[in-house]
């Protein structure tokens, strides 16, 4: 009979990562750092983040209201003396409908619908919008992060693969198509719309995210008037779910400003649009 | 062992508890076939239908619920894929275990697994001991890109296996819907 180990002393099981989500969390989730050139579209959400980072064996039930708490250990500078509104996790049934809004901005893909198949995103826009583009920011698992975007001619990322992970496309409508196979090769996304000749847009038309199992997330595209890209909605990857957000974000500048608005820091840019190839 | 044989697991052997399923699989020269074929378990009921979408064991949740059934990140022995099964500690209400290969419908070129040179499921008990093994299944496969290579099942008290080879033209999504599982 072995000599019982304490649970930081036992060896590491690599096979077991999803016991990374029973271990206590001694920091708050990481933040997207808030920049100048950050509009936030919701500017009366309360303090703190409505993204839940949770594990989904914590998840409350989808009908729960969203709870109110006051945050236990908060540092100063961001409010204390306000509420932080908790969010339970909307998970997206199969062949279901999801609408992303403004009180209900994120819905959740489960093991099986960020495993399998591909996960397409397609952004469906009047052609009135003129010559509007779509695109992504993308960190892979490595650490590598770059975009892809048709009209950037990086069409694939990471750049020169094999099999890509994140695929730029045009087919009925301007999209990006996610190798779901790579699923663990890929952290977190921000697709990202622009106009190609820097006019401004009224927005309008709708993002539509569909799984491999025919459901569909979709994003109403009203942001009103604005002049520059706009973040529409960002992917991240917790623990194989794919955690959806609606950002909503209008951001001044070009898309160097929304990779840098995110956090996306490991990007040596060529210009305001094109990374360093 | 042949398609659609069985073979008596504990009864042959008593107080085995700790089994792996193991496939081996060999492309050739096809590099998209090699990365998209994916390995699977799934828990059933006594219906043949997965418990819930926790019940599907793959790369992407490697394990069931109540780690019973685990995907092997380090694969022995020669195997491509390995899954292990904690028989006693298996719910009661799973009935069988289902183990399949399909090709994920990705963005690299579409393939089929009759493009596949060999395939085979064996079972090993938890030394890596090989107990048994199936024939080569690519045999019987032409523009299939999913199949059901076989199922550890309850019969009494005690747990057998079988092997299946049993394809399907429209891949996972085939399986899914025969086995109940939600995408």
């Amino acid at each position: 009979m072995g000599i019982p180990r304490s649970p930081a002393s036992a060896p590491s099981r690599a096979d077991l990562t999803w016991l990374r989500r029973r271990t206590l969390r001694d920091r708050a989730p990481e933040q997207p750092p808030v920049t100048p050139a950050r509009i936030s579209f919701a500017r009366a959400r309360p303090a703190g983040t409505s993204l839940d980072l949770s594990a989904p064996g914590t998840a409350a039930p989808a009908t729960a209201a969203p709870a109110t708490v006051m945050p236990t250990a908060m540092p100063t500078g961001f409010g204390v003396d306000r509420p932080v509104v908790t969010r339970p996790v909307r998970h997206v049934q199969a062949k279901s409908q999801t609408i992303l809004t403004p009180r209900q901005p994120t819905a959740t893909l489960n093991r099986l619908q960020a495993g399998i198949g591909t996960l397409r995103f397609d952004a469906v826009w009047p052609a009135a919008l003129g010559d509007v583009r779509l695109g992504a920011v993308y960190e892979l698992a490595d650490g590598t992060s770059s975009i892809v975007s048709r009209t950037s001619g990086m069409t694939a990322g990471p750049p020169g693969a094999r099999y890509p992970v994140i695929v730029a496309s045009l087919q009925a409508y301007e999209g990006l198509t996610v190798d779901l196979r790579q699923s663990r090769a890929l952290s977190r996304l921000v697709a990202y719309a622009y106009s190609e000749s820097g006019q401004p847009i009224i927005w309008a038309g709708t993002l539509i995210c569909e799984t491999f199992g025919g459901a569909r997330i979709e994003l109403p595209l009203e942001f009103g008037q604005h002049q520059g890209p706009v973040a529409m909605i960002s992917v991240y990857n917790v623990d194989g779910e794919f955690v959806l957000r609606a950002e909503r974000e209008l951001i001044i500048g070009d898309v160097r400003e929304v990779a840098r608005a995110f956090g996306f820091e490991r990007i040596a840019w060529a210009d305001t649009r094109s990374p360093v190839p | 062992m042949k398609r659609g044989a069985n073979v008596e697991l504990t009864r042959e052997i008593p107080g085995l508890s700790t089994i792996v399923l193991g496939v081996a699989w060999n492309t050739g020269s096809e590099r998209a076939l090699e990365d998209n074929l994916v390995v699977a378990a799934v828990l059933c009921d006594t219906a043949s239908r997965a418990l819930s979408e926790r019940h599907f064991v793959f790369f992407n949740q490697l394990a069931s619920p109540d780690l019973s059934v685990k995907q092997l990140t380090t694969v022995l022995a020669g195997d491509k894929e390995q899954i292990e099964i904690d028989l006693p500690e298996v719910p009661a209400e799973v009935a069988r275990i289902v183990v399949v290969a399909y090709l994920n419908d990705g963005t690299a070129q579409r393939r089929t697994l009759g493009q596949l040179r060999e395939l085979q499921v064996r079972v090993l008990d938890g030394t890596n001991k090989e107990l048994v093994s199936s024939e080569n299944l690519a045999a019987s496969l032409t523009s299939e890109t999913a199949v059901v290579l076989g199922e550890v099942y309850r019969r009494n008290a005690d747990w057998k296996f079988k092997v299946a080879g049993d394809g399907y033209s429209n891949g996972i999504a085939g399986i899914a819907a025969d086995y109940g599982v939600p995408l």
